[in-house]
This record gives C-alpha cells, structure tokens and sequence, in this order.
C-alpha cells in the first residue's frame, strides 16, 4: 500500500496524530457535553423556579394576558423550546402563545406525570429534551400550578456539531502541516536513502566506481560511510582476484600448453610403445614358434634315439641333450609368460576344469624327475571334489609344476609333498619340501624377476629365476596368492590360494592312470594321417607313431590333409595347427562339412584354452600339446583307434 | 432745513432671494405629505409592528398614484379618548378599529366612516354573551348579582356590543375590581379582563359566571374548551373593522385615500402585504344593512357606556 519509506512515515504521523487528535477532541467533546448539559439543567432550574415566583399571582388570578406575556418574555429570552405554565392539573394554560392548541390539555409526557407526582422541582435528562419543572405555590399549600421549561437535546447535538467542527478546523491545518512535515522528514530520511540504495545497485551491479554521499554524521551518514567502505574494500578484493584470476590464466595456459605437449610426447611415446610392443609381441611369436620347432625336434628326437640305443653312456648323453631341451623350452615358456604379463596381454581364460585330473597330470609331469632326485613325490587331496571347478586349470597347473619343481630342484633327501584342500571358500595348493631352506632376506626378494636364493643357485640348480615371479603374478590374476615361509636347512613351504569356485558340472570318476612303462610298451595299430608343415617334427612323429605300431602318411599341409582324408581311409588324423595354405582348424572343419567321420586329434604348440576350444569347436575329437609327450600322446591315441 | 430719513426698502436682490425662498419653501411643502394612521391598543408595540407595513404600502402606492402623500405615519392610542383628542387637533388622519368603537369616536370627534376591512377574512361580526354548559343561567337577566368579564372598554366585541345589548334589555351593569367580587343583586357586575382568552379562562374555571367575545373569537375557544360551554345571547352583526377619516380631511385627499384602499387587494403585492396585515382580504365599502344596524347603537353609546 504504501511502497515508499516517505508514504509510510506521512502515514503513520499522520495517523498518529488523528488518532491523538480524535481521541482528546472525543474526550474534550464527550466532557464538554456533559458538562454543557449540566449546566443547562441547571440553568432550566433557575428559570423555572424564577419563573414561579414571577407569575404567583397571575397563575392565582389567571390573568391569562400577563401569563403569556411574562412567559412569552422569558421563552424568548433565554431560548427555550418549550416553556410552559400548567394548571394544578398538569394541564396547559399557557405556553406564551395566543389561544394554544394544546390549551387546557395535559402535555403527553412521562415529566409531566413525574412533575407532578413529585411536587417539587424535578429535572430529566429525557430522550429528546432535557427538562425542568417547578411546582408553583402560594404560602406553602399544595401547587396551584407548575413552571415547565425544556430544551432540545438536539441543541446539544448541534453544540457538539459545532465544537466537532471547531476541532476539525483546528486539526485539519494541523493535521495538513503535519502531513506536510512528516513528508518533508520522511523525504529527509528517505532522500540519502535512496541514493544509498541507488549507489548499493551500482554496486550490486558491479559498479564499483559508484561512492554515496556522506552528508551527515548519524545513522545514514554511518551507512552511506559503511557503504562506501564496502564498496572499497570489494573494489580492492576484486582487483586482488582479477590479478589472481589473470595469474591462473596464464598458468593454467602455460599448464594447458604443457599438458599438450605432454599429451603430444606421451601420444608419440605410446605409439612408439605400441609399436615397439608389436614389434616385440611379433619377434616373441617369431622366436617362440622358431625357438620351439627345433626344440621339438632336438626333444623328441633325443627321445627317440635313448630308446633305440642300448649303450649307457650314449643314452645319458642322449638324456642330457633332452634334459638341455627341456630346459630351453621351459624357459621360451617362461619369457613368453613374462613378456605378456608384463605387456598387459596375459588372460586368464577359465572353465570347469577336473582338480583330481589336474593333480593327476602334475603328479605324472614329476613324479618321474623326482624319482630321479630319489626323492618320495606325496599328492594328498584331503577331499575328493563332486564338481568341476571353475578356474584356468592349465595356469593352475602350471604353478603347481612350477612350485614342486622348485622343492624337488631344491631338496637333496627327503619327501615332497602337495596337500590340496578347502575352506569353502578358497582352495590351498601346499607344497612342502624338506630342503636347503631360504633365509628371510631371500623370502623377501624371492618373487622378483630373475631372483634366485642366491648367484649361486643358478649356478648350482640351474634355472631362470622367472618362475616365481610368472607363478605369483598367475595366482593374483586368479584372485589368488602365493604364501611362502621356510626355515634354512629345515625346508620350506609354499602355499597356492585360489577362490574356490565350484561349477555346477560333475567331476566324472576316472581311474587313476597308471603310467608304468606298460603303457609305453604297449603297441597299437592302425592307419594314421599326419599332417605337418615342418619336416623335422614331421618326421619325429612318424617315427614316434611307427614306433608305437601304426602306419603313417604325412601330409605337408591342410590342402594335402583333406585331399588326402578324402582319398583314402584313416583311423586317426594328427592334425598341426599353423600349417600353409589351409591351417588345421579350417581343414578339420572342411572335412566335417565333407562328412568325413574319421577321428582327428590336435597336435599343436598352440596350448591356450581358445585354441583348444576352436579345434574342438571345428570338429576336433582330441587335443594333444607340444612338445610331445609320448605318454600323453599314446594315451589319446588308444581313445580312438580299435 | 430738511432731514432726509432712509427709508426702509429691500434691496432689489434680497427681494428676489426671500422670493425664492417662499416658492421652496411652499412648494417643499406640497411635495411632502404626511398622514397619520391609528389604532387603540393595549399594546402598541405589537400594534405598531403590525401596522407599520401597511403604513408603509400605503405611501407607496399613494406617491405612486400621483398623491403627494409620500409618508404614512403609525400612532397607537391607549383608549377612546386620546384617538378623540388626536382627531380633534389634526394629529391624526385615518383610525382603523372595531366599528362600534369607531362609532364612538365618530361621535365624540366628528370622524366618519369610510371604509370596512375585512379583518381576519371578515366582513362582518357579532358578540356572544355564553356561560359554562353546566351553569344555571339561561338569560341576561339570570346575571344579576353576577360577574360578567368583558374584553377592554375600546372592545366593540368585547364590550361595546355585550354591554349595548345589556341596555337595551334594561338590565343596569356595575364595574366590580375583581371577577371573584360580587355586585349588588339587581345589577350585572363587570370586570375588564383585557384578554378574551382570560375571560373564557375565567368562565372555564367558575371565577365569572359569563363572559363576551366574538362570535369567530368563541368557536376557537369552544374547542379548547376546558368545560363545555352554552352561548346565552347573540348581538346583531356590524362590521368588523372599518375606516375612519378625521372630519376635516381633505376631500380629495380622502377620496385617493380611499380609492387607494379599495384597489389593494387587487395586485399580488397588496394581497400580500393585506395578508400580514392581521390577514386582511380587503377594503370595500359599509354595505347600507350593516351600516345601519351599527347606526342603532349610536344614542346608546353616550348614555349607556363610560367613557375610560
């Protein structure tokens, strides 16, 4: 209603001063009245009373002319409405008029009965006059008539009226003047206030430059004071963080262009790296697969000849040159595991696996080197599984070899023992030998790269100091570790901790394999297809297989693979994987496609499960890994040929 | 040797300045006359203000009417014998009251009668002697050893016709000094009571056993009337009001006069100011009937009435 700070004070003086004003006129006014009609009563008295007296003998005699006169006289002179003189009766005899209409009449009044019943002077403050009446009296005796005088209350009203309008007249001036200064005070308040607010927009605008006036010392001069303080130090405040703001600029652009030339360096460094990576991924590829062909063949060959030879002497020598191979290819493995851990590449690649087979294979991978050492190989699975666990059983594997290895490589008398159990949650791979020990300074450093106890071990135990390091890092790709704690000269214990991850596939109960030389001894029969790009392990396999009693033809590729399954009859096809013109997956799925039902098995260094499952994927009924295990090879073999 | 005296002759230039002023001054007097109207009242403030407009019309429409009359004055008499006096040495020219009233200044002063006025709206009035309902009295003559309240003596109404009427039955009247005396037995006391509401006042509450008024006068008093009241005897009508002229007043004049009077009524002005003029509706001539019931009561007045 009132938006401005002027309005409001114009209105609340003003209001305050009506009020003031209202409420002591009201009060002056109401008193006033009161008074003013007492006074008047008591002046209606005196008339009457001297109006008596004055017409005592008249009234006795009815000199009716000199009643009217006397009362006409009185009546207007002392401006009464009405003044009357009654007979002893009530009734009028004259009201200072010529022959009244009320003549002879009782005045219809509730005075005249009071007047009259009273017989003395009475007064009434009535509802439309205010009346005075006075019994007249000659020598005391009862009244021979009454004196009535009675004014209007009207007359009041019109006396308050008129004082009303006095107090207006006196407050309206008053009232305009107040009005008048309360706008010039509230224009004096609000004036330097509005230019305070202006200046405070400015401000809040981002002015700063804008300073109210001070031209007082009180409360607005104190803000208009503040105002221009705030104004001050905010101007200052934001120069200091417009030069911060700048000095961030600068150094977020020198930071910026850093960055991008970082950005740019590691781009250029990160292609180098991939390319430096390809580059190494493609000369380990190369060099593992031109490493392992020769290996094969110096392997298997060396196999070969120890069996054919009687002579003990050539026989070890034969021994060591495939003990030598062995060792080159276990360390291409480890190198080639090495550089894809280190590259990222490693993958873990999980299915159900058989741990009863698994600890079966380990346990036939070393229980012939552990003979050897005349050392007692102890397996202990505290607990048979009833399912297929969910793992990468070859990598599992490979730890375990890598960890028995070690504590036959390291204990000179005594036992070795893998104890494999459960919680339920985790499975336990413990591998305890009572060896050489290590010392706490070796256990610290023990799963580094290239670490071995000490210069000497490689020395004396041989080896590349990968192992370790290539088992812990499978075991925590796992989500898994490996727990070591030994005792010097007492022996050590290593401890495999994987999740235990039961799958939903039964474990099928196979018999435990016997890997006596019986089975080696064991001939078989058969047509076998060979297929093979390389001569040398062509070769070694025709005589491994013609050595086991089968007839063999070799093919050099997948082409002369299928062209010649489809020619002739075979009861078993080895089939290489890497192979020129048709690899061995294509030309497995080929002669599916050709309906050709003849049993093939995978003979590959391809030993990542993937590959494993592309052949079986392609029609493959077998999978054997190289180099070749004899044992491992025959036993598959013996599956499929009658 | 002879002496010659100077005579006493006028300078011719002093003879035509006193020439002058003779002429100013007679003809002054002709442009500016003055006639006196008068009443008789008890009253002569009342009377004064009542009178002074028609005084003051009257002038008007006389200079007006060619007249030279440019002022009419206003004198209120205390009684009979004064207006007398007044007519008698020319202080006054006109006398406007009751007509038996007027009859007897005629008579005492050798005015006459030269117009009616209807005052009130009336042409013509009678008295009325009445007593209370209740009262025993059934003639003038059950009076004697009574009161009678009369007006004012000057009162044709109020006293000159009532008291005729009492003379003319035989019947003799004595003044008593107040309404609750008694008279000898064989005659009608009377007492002035100056107001005809005090004398219906006084019948009302048994102080007189009669009293006289107007006929008009009684019907308003009879309806506010404290007790009923019975009229014992009607006096024959005359004129309410009339106009005297002073005996020697010039014929002319009077004539204007008159004439003047009887056209009042006719403009909107004169009904006016004739309205507050005691509601007069006009001036007209006594009609003969009623100028000679009031000529009857002419030899009664000397010797039947005193004069106060």
């Amino acid at each position: 209603m009132f938006r401005t700070l002027q309005q409001r004070i114009v209105f609340l003086t003003a209001s305050m001063i009506l009020l003031t004003g209202a409420g002591l006129s009201a009060i002056t006014l109401y008193d006033g009245y009161v008074t003013v009609k007492e006074q008047h009563l008591e002046k209606l008295k005196a008339t009457v009373i001297e109006t008596g007296s004055l017409i005592e003998s008249d009234l006795y005699l009815y000199n009716i002319r000199k009643l009217r006169n006397t009362i006409s006289s009185i009546r207007y002179g002392r401006e009464l409405d009405r003044i009357w003189v009654l007979d002893a009766g009530g009734r009028l005899i004259t009201d200072g008029t010529k022959s009244p209409t009320l003549r002879n009449r009782r005045p219809d009044f509730t005075f005249i009965d009071r007047l009259t019943a009273a017989t003395k002077t009475t007064l009434q403050d009535g509802e439309n006059y205010l009346w005075a009446g006075h019994p007249v009296t000659i020598t005391g005796n009862d009244a021979i008539g009454y004196v009535v005088a009675a004014t209007k209350q009207t007359q009041f009203q019109s006396v308050v009226t008129e004082q009303l309008w006095k107090y207006f007249l006196l407050l309206a001036p008053m009232l305009l003047l107040s009005v008048l200064l309360a706008a010039l005070l509230g224009w004096r308040i609000s004036r330097p206030l509005s230019e305070i607010t202006l200046v405070a927009r400015e401000i809040s605008r981002g002015n700063l430059d804008v300073r109210a006036e001070v031209g007082s010392s009180d409360e607005v001069g104190v803000l208009s004071h503040t105002i221009n303080d705030m104004a001050d130090h905010l101007s200052q405040k934001i120069n200091e963080l417009q030069d911060s703001e700048d000095a961030l600029i600068q150094s977020k652009k020198r930071v910026e262009s850093f960055n991008q030339q970082l950005e740019k360096q590691v781009e250029e460094r990160t292609k180098d790296l991939v390319k430096a990576n390809q580059v190494k991924d493609e000369f380990l590829a190369s060099m593992s697969h031109e490493l392992r062909t020769p290996l094969t063949s110096i392997i298997g060959n060396s196999e070969f000849i120890a069996e054919k030879v009687d002579d003990q002497e050539i026989k070890e020598l034969i021994s060591s040159v495939e003990v030598a191979g062995r060792g080159q290819l276990a360390l291409v493995n480890d190198i080639l595991d090495m550089s894809k851990i280190e590259s990222g590449k490693f993958t873990i690649d999980e299915h159900p696996y058989n741990l009863s087979a698994l600890l079966q294979d380990v346990e036939h991978v070393l229980v012939t080197r552990a003979h050897d050492a005349q050392l007692e190989l102890v397996f202990e699975q505290t607990s048979r599984e009833e399912h297929l666990l969910l793992g990468d059983g070859q990598r599992i594997r490979q730890i375990l070899i890598n960890l028995i290895g070690n504590a036959i490589k390291f204990t000179d008398t005594g036992t070795v023992s893998l104890t494999t159990h459960t919680d339920g949650n985790h499975l336990f791979f413990t591998v305890k030998d009572s060896g050489i020990g290590m010392s706490p300074e070796i256990l610290d450093r023990l799963f580094q790269r290239f670490e071995q106890a000490d210069g000497s071990t490689s020395r004396r135990f041989g080896g590349s100091g990968l192992g370790l390091f290539i088992s812990l890092n499978l075991a925590e790709m796992m989500g898994g570790t490996i727990d070591v704690s030994s005792q010097e000269e007492v022996g050590s214990i290593f401890e495999l901790i994987l999740p235990y991850r039961p799958s939903e596939l039964w474990e099928k109960r196979e018999k435990k394999r016997s890997y006596n030389s019986s089975v080696l001894d064991q001939k078989l029969s058969g047509y076998v297809l060979v297929a093979e790009d390389t001569p040398e392990l062509q070769l070694l396999e025709r005589r491994i297989l013609e050595g086991m009693g089968l007839t063999v033809t070799t093919a050099n590729n997948g082409k002369e693979a299928i062209d010649l399954a489809s020619s002739q009859s075979f009861d078993l096809i080895l089939m290489d994987m890497q192979m020129p013109e048709i690899d061995g997956i294509e030309a497995t799925k080929m002669l599916r496609s050709e309906n050709n039902q003849t049993p093939i098995v995978a003979l590959t260094a391809n030993v990542m499960q993937k590959h494993r499952d592309a052949f079986y994927e392609a029609g493959c009924d077998g999978f054997i890994a190289k180099p070749i295990d004899k044992q491992e090879l025959k036993r598959e073999l013996k599956k499929h040929l009658h | 040797m002879s002496t010659i005296t100077p005579s006493r002759t006028f300078h011719p230039m002093k003879r035509l300045f006193l020439a002058l002023l003779f002429l100013f001054m007679t003809s002054s007097q002709a442009w500016s006359m003055t006639i006196t109207v008068s009443t008789i009242s008890t009253d002569p403030v009342d009377e004064l203000r009542v009178f002074k407009p028609f005084a003051d019309y009257l002038a008007h429409t006389l200079s007006e009417s060619g007249s030279d009359i440019d002022k009419v004055d206003v004198k209120i008499a205390g009684s009979v014998p004064q207006v007398v006096n007044w007519l008698k040495r020319g202080k006054i020219d006109l006398f406007i009251d009751s007509s038996i009233t007027a009859l007897q200044v005629n008579k005492l002063s050798g005015s006459q009668y030269m117009l009616r006025r209807w005052k009130k709206g009336r042409g013509e009035y009678r008295s009325v002697i009445f007593t209370r309902a209740d009262s025993t009295i059934s003639n003038l003559g059950d009076l004697k050893g009574q009161v009678i309240a009369f007006e004012e003596p000057f009162s044709t109404s109020g006293f000159m016709l009532p008291a005729i009427q009492f003379g003319l039955q035989g019947i003799e009247l004595e003044s008593v000094n107040s309404p609750r005396d008694l008279p000898s037995p064989n005659v009608v006391g009377t007492i002035m009571a100056y107001d005809n509401e005090t004398q219906v006042t006084w019948v009302e509450r048994d102080m007189v056993a009669a009293a006289a008024i107007s006929e008009g006068d009684f019907s308003d008093f009879e309806k506010t009337a404290l007790e009923p009241l019975r009229i014992v005897q009607f006096t024959e009508y005359v004129p309410y009001h009339v106009v005297s002229q002073r005996a020697d007043l010039d014929a002319e004049l009077a004539d204007q006069i008159k004439g003047t009077l009887k056209r009042v009524h006719e403009t909107e002005q004169g009904r006016k100011m004739l309205m507050e003029f005691e509601r007069t509706s006009k001036f007209d001539d006594i009609p003969p009937k009623l100028l000679s019931n009031t000529l009857k009561f002419e030899p009664h007045l000397t010797s039947l009435l005193p004069v106060n």
